[in-house]
């Protein structure tokens, strides 16, 4: 009986092993769940604002419960048309995206025609500790299915490329082709998470608990967007200065030295705080903590662990000699109202000419303009204002981007007179392009006089205000640009 | 601005040359320098050899270039055919012009050799000769060509200042350095520099400039050249020339913004329109008629000495004024161009190594210097002064580097960091860090970072380990200040 019953476990464990191996390696495995997108979309020049460039993108999703596709948002931007294929081949369906969050990089989309949806079947995600072993990147290529190894090597969490909006990811290396386009990571059957991107040999994959949480907070209508924690922390690794704050006991927490980031907030946070514990996890004196699931990570982590913009957490700090408990509002994870905005949902480029002198607002994607390595490639000034806050009276900021030369701006076509800050028009303060264009509307004595910031190569341009409108006429037609300003 | 790059051989030393009737007066100087580890203050890099030329002017004294004898720790003379070493010490030198003079103590060097007349200002497209101890051979060389355009160049060997300068394609290669360019037995120039970009184009200092540092050395003291603290720009549209009610197409150009010393000194303002300067009326792009070239008009404001008053003739509030500026020597964008023979400063306490934020200093974080990593650093040494003078520091400080021992081994901003307070004590220059260390009455020091960082530092334990460091790093001295 004895003997059996060990035979008969080691058989069910062989099986079971064996159908978690059939589930990522059959020749049928995968393909019913996962599908191709073809997205079309305007691939504005943020530099040349008024010209569109349609750019045609491809990348994966995988199906989930009631008929619809997850995917990352990457590339939904400013979208013109979204089309998915099942089966690596044949027809295209068009589809519709119904819910996207760039900040978490995730977007579901819908397709309405019914016959879609046959023959393909949801996807099963992973659980928390299911996402280390055996890991496969798959994917559609040349009308099959595609399947890597990857070897998990840690969870961290990145922050995004102009603002604080924390992101957990799971790093796995591979050397799979190309990825970084929606392909699946699975392991025996369950989608580990999405591959948002790779870089060398390691791919950035969005986690499936992360994923699965979203989504149900989705389902359920509550669904509120990432929060972060909107203070700036140093290590308290120094002993000499946790003394100097009276900390008691050994080294632990970290010592805030910024508050808040945004003009006017308010914060339950004093500068110097000594944050011990978040969420009842202690933080080491690295500003880590150790994650039941990821192991050590970084507490920003803690912003999104379970929790969402406007959540609290529970912080524990050290004030005045004593521990102090504090309920913590997570900021939504919104940077549009950053000096230089933010807006990774994608909007048309606004722009105002004025004859031939073209005005942008400073945003991220006028700095990303200068590609990957703006930091290093766009004008150093301009950069540096995306380092700067806010104030009450300036806060957003115009750039005169280029001069369309026309005998009417003669003198202002020179070098010097590009990537210069506004500061006033017409004696009023510039903040937006709304605000130019109504400043516009009252020339001084006939002319626009335009006044840039302090410490500009150019600080000041002149333009006659009689002549404008008949020079815009001409610019426009001579660049043929079919509209003068776009303020929205 | 087009990347210039220095004609300096380092390396071996070519030897000695034969004949030539102007050439005899030029001479080869073979120099060895050693440069100071800016990030290290108080170590040195290893002793380098290198070699220029120069030649003999009034006075019993060799003209060369600055950055032939920069960082000098021996300069030795060749005559022309002459196998005999002569030592010569600087005598003045102009790291912003790029000159010097040297002297010659002992006797006998002048021998035989004709003082050099420096002559004028060469036309465009007239002949000249250039003439030195150039790298790959051990004769004299004499190349010829035409002076190819002359305006205003950026001088790399300060690096931040522009100077008039003459561009010509006779050969001008690495050690022909500080060598004369001659037009018809006259010194017309000093080599000084080419473009690596460009073929056929090499640098010669003008007779203006060369002028005027043996005119402001006269006096035994060199001051340097003097600025007016403005930024002009061409006044070329139509709109706002009637703006300021001046003819459309008429001449000079508009004071656009003012150094802080200039805006104090209330004399010029914004928007004056710079009719004439010193006599040479201003064209609406800037330029002045010089011997036929147009040249960018602070060409004639650098013709000024110290004290001098320089009279501009202005167009303010619709109506012609004449001011005399007084032209006086600033040098609060010292530290953004290259620093010459002056040991930097800087301060070593408890192993934590605090010196001036200089260009030269962030150049140690090699090429990329203006990264993002240092965006504070780059906006603190070049952009401040220019936005908000009212927050400048007359010297920014950083924490260079922290030498470890267990004292401060538990900083974790450690180098690389602008300093905004030490013990509550805002730093505005390195006097300020030794001060505030020393006058400490708290059982820590707290450092305040630029950035917002705080550390500390137990008292106690950094004053008694102080010596110790400074003895295990071969650090001779805690300060030069």
């Amino acid at each position: 009986m004895k003997t059996v019953r060990i035979i008969m476990l080691a058989a069910t464990l062989v099986a079971s092993s064996f159908s978690s191996l059939d589930a990522d390696n059959g020749p049928l495995a995968w393909q019913e769940s996962i599908v191709r997108f073809d997205v079309t979309r305007n691939d504005h020049n943020f530099r040349v604002p008024w010209d569109k460039r349609a750019q045609s993108i491809s990348k994966l999703g995988a199906v989930i419960d009631g008929n619809e596709v997850l995917t990352t948002a990457q590339g939904l931007a400013n979208r013109t048309l979204v089309r998915l294929q099942k089966g690596g081949r044949g027809r295209w369906f068009n589809g519709e995206v119904k819910w996207v969050d760039f900040q978490a990089n995730l977007a579901v989309v819908g397709v309405s025609d019914e016959t879609f949806w046959s023959d393909l079947a949801p996807v099963q995600f992973a659980e928390a500790d299911e996402l280390r072993d055996n890991l496969k990147v798959v994917r559609w290529r040349a009308g099959n299915i595609e399947r890597r190894a990857a070897e998990f090597s840690r969870f961290t969490v990145a922050d995004a490329n102009f603002n604080q909006a924390p992101r957990i990811e799971l790093k796995a290396s591979s050397e799979i082709e190309g990825a970084g386009r929606g392909e699946l990571m699975v392991s025996g059957g369950k989608v580990v998470g999405l591959v948002a991107s790779k870089s060398g040999g390691t791919c950035s994959v969005i986690p499936a608990p992360f994923i699965t949480a979203a989504l149900r907070l989705r389902a359920d209508g509550n669904y509120k967007g990432l929060g972060y924690f909107d203070f700036i922390w140093q290590p308290a690794s120094n002993p000499a200065t946790t003394e100097y704050f009276e900390l008691n006991g050994p080294a632990r927490g970290v010592l805030v030295i910024k508050t808040s980031t945004r003009p006017g907030a308010k914060s339950p946070l004093n500068l110097h705080d000594i944050i011990l514990e978040v969420d009842g996890f202690p933080i080491d004196i690295q500003g880590d903590y150790l994650d039941p699931d990821y192991g050590h990570v970084i507490m920003e982590y803690l912003a999104c662990r379970n929790k969402w913009a406007g959540d609290i957490v529970k912080l524990k700090v050290w004030r005045d000699g004593k521990t102090q408990e504090i309920d913590y509002t997570l900021s939504k994870a919104d940077f549009t109202d950053n000096l230089v905005m933010d807006r990774p949902e994608g909007t048309e480029p606004t722009y105002l000419i004025a004859g031939g002198l073209v005005f942008v607002p400073l945003s991220a994607e006028y700095l990303s303009s200068w590609g990957k390595d703006w930091q290093r490639t766009a004008p150093f000034r301009l950069v540096f204002y995306n380092k700067q806050k806010p104030e009450e009276e300036q806060r957003a900021l115009v750039v005169l981007s280029l001069v369309l030369p026309d005998f009417y701006n003669i003198g202002y076509q020179e070098r010097n007179a590009r990537n210069l800050v506004l500061d006033r028009a017409n004696g009023l303060r510039i903040d937006t392009l709304e605000s130019l264009d109504n400043a516009l509307k009252s020339p001084e004595e006939g002319f626009h006089v335009f006044e840039f910031k302090k410490g500009s190569a150019l600080q000041k341009i002149i333009l006659d205000a009689e002549k404008l409108s008949a020079a815009n006429q001409r610019i426009a037609k001579r660049y043929r640009i079919g509209q003068l300003k776009k303020l929205k | 601005m087009r990347k210039l790059f220095l004609f300096l051989l380092f390396g071996a030393l070519a030897g000695l040359a034969s004949a030539a009737d102007m050439g005899r007066s030029v001479v080869q100087v073979l120099l060895y320098s050693q440069t100071p580890i800016w990030d290290a203050p108080w170590r040195s890099n290893p002793v380098a050899g290198s070699s220029g030329s120069g030649f003999v002017i009034d006075g019993e004294r060799v003209m060369t270039n600055a950055h032939v004898v920069s960082w000098a720790k021996q300069i030795v003379l060749r005559r022309f055919q002459d196998p005999r070493p002569w030592l010569a010490q600087v005598e003045h030198i102009s790291h912003e012009c790029d000159l010097a003079v040297l002297k010659v103590a002992e006797p006998g060097f002048f021998d035989g050799l004709d003082p050099l007349p420096i002559g004028e200002l060469p036309k465009v497209r007239s002949t000249v000769v250039t003439c030195g101890y150039p790298a790959g051979g051990e004769q004299i060389s004499y190349t010829s060509g035409v002076v190819s355009r002359i305006e205003l160049q950026n001088y790399v060997h300060i690096g931040n200042k522009a100077f008039l300068s003459v561009q010509t394609d006779a050969a001008i290669n690495p050690g022909n350095s500080g060598g004369p360019v001659f037009q018809d037995d006259k010194v017309a120039g000093v080599a000084f520099m080419g473009s690596p970009g460009l073929e056929n184009t090499g640098f010669f200092i003008p007779p203006s400039v060369i002028n005027h540092f043996l005119e402001d050395i006269s006096d035994g003291r060199n001051d340097g050249f003097p600025k007016v603290g403005v930024r002009i720009v061409s006044l070329q549209n139509p709109a706002f020339r009637r703006y300021l009610g001046l003819d459309p197409t008429g001449d000079g150009a508009r004071i656009d913004s003012l150094t802080d010393y200039a805006e104090k000194a209330g004399l010029l303002k914004k928007d004056d329109v710079v009719l004439e300067v010193d006599g040479s009326r201003v064209g609406s792009d800037g330029t002045i008629l010089l011997d036929g070239n147009r040249v960018y008009c602070t060409a004639v404001l650098q013709r000024a000495q110290k004290g001098q008053r320089l009279k501009i003739k202005l167009w303010r509030g619709r109506k012609e004024i004449e001011v005399a500026v007084p032209m006086g020597i600033h040098r609060e964008d010292a530290n953004t161009g290259n620093l010459y023979d002056t040991q930097p400063r800087y301060f070593v306490y408890a192993g934590l190594v605090f010196t001036p934020l200089t260009l030269d200093y962030v150049k140690t974080f090699g090429r990329n210097w203006r990264s993002v990593a240092n965006l504070e650093m780059v906006y603190e040494l070049y952009y401040q002064r220019n936005e908000k003078p009212e927050k400048v520091r007359p010297e920014p400080v950083v924490l260079a580097a922290t030498m470890a021992h267990p004292v401060n081994a538990d900083l974790r901003l450690a180098n690389r960091a602008m300093i905004d307070e030490i013990n509550g004590r805002r730093i505005e220059n390195l006097e300020d860090v030794v001060a505030a260390f020393k006058d400490n009455a708290m059982e820590q020091h707290i450092i305040k970072f630029a950035s917002g960082t705080v550390e500390c530092l137990d008292k106690a334990g950094a004053d008694s380990a102080n010596a110790e460091i400074l003895s295990t790093y071969g650090i001779p001295a805690d300060r030069r200040l």
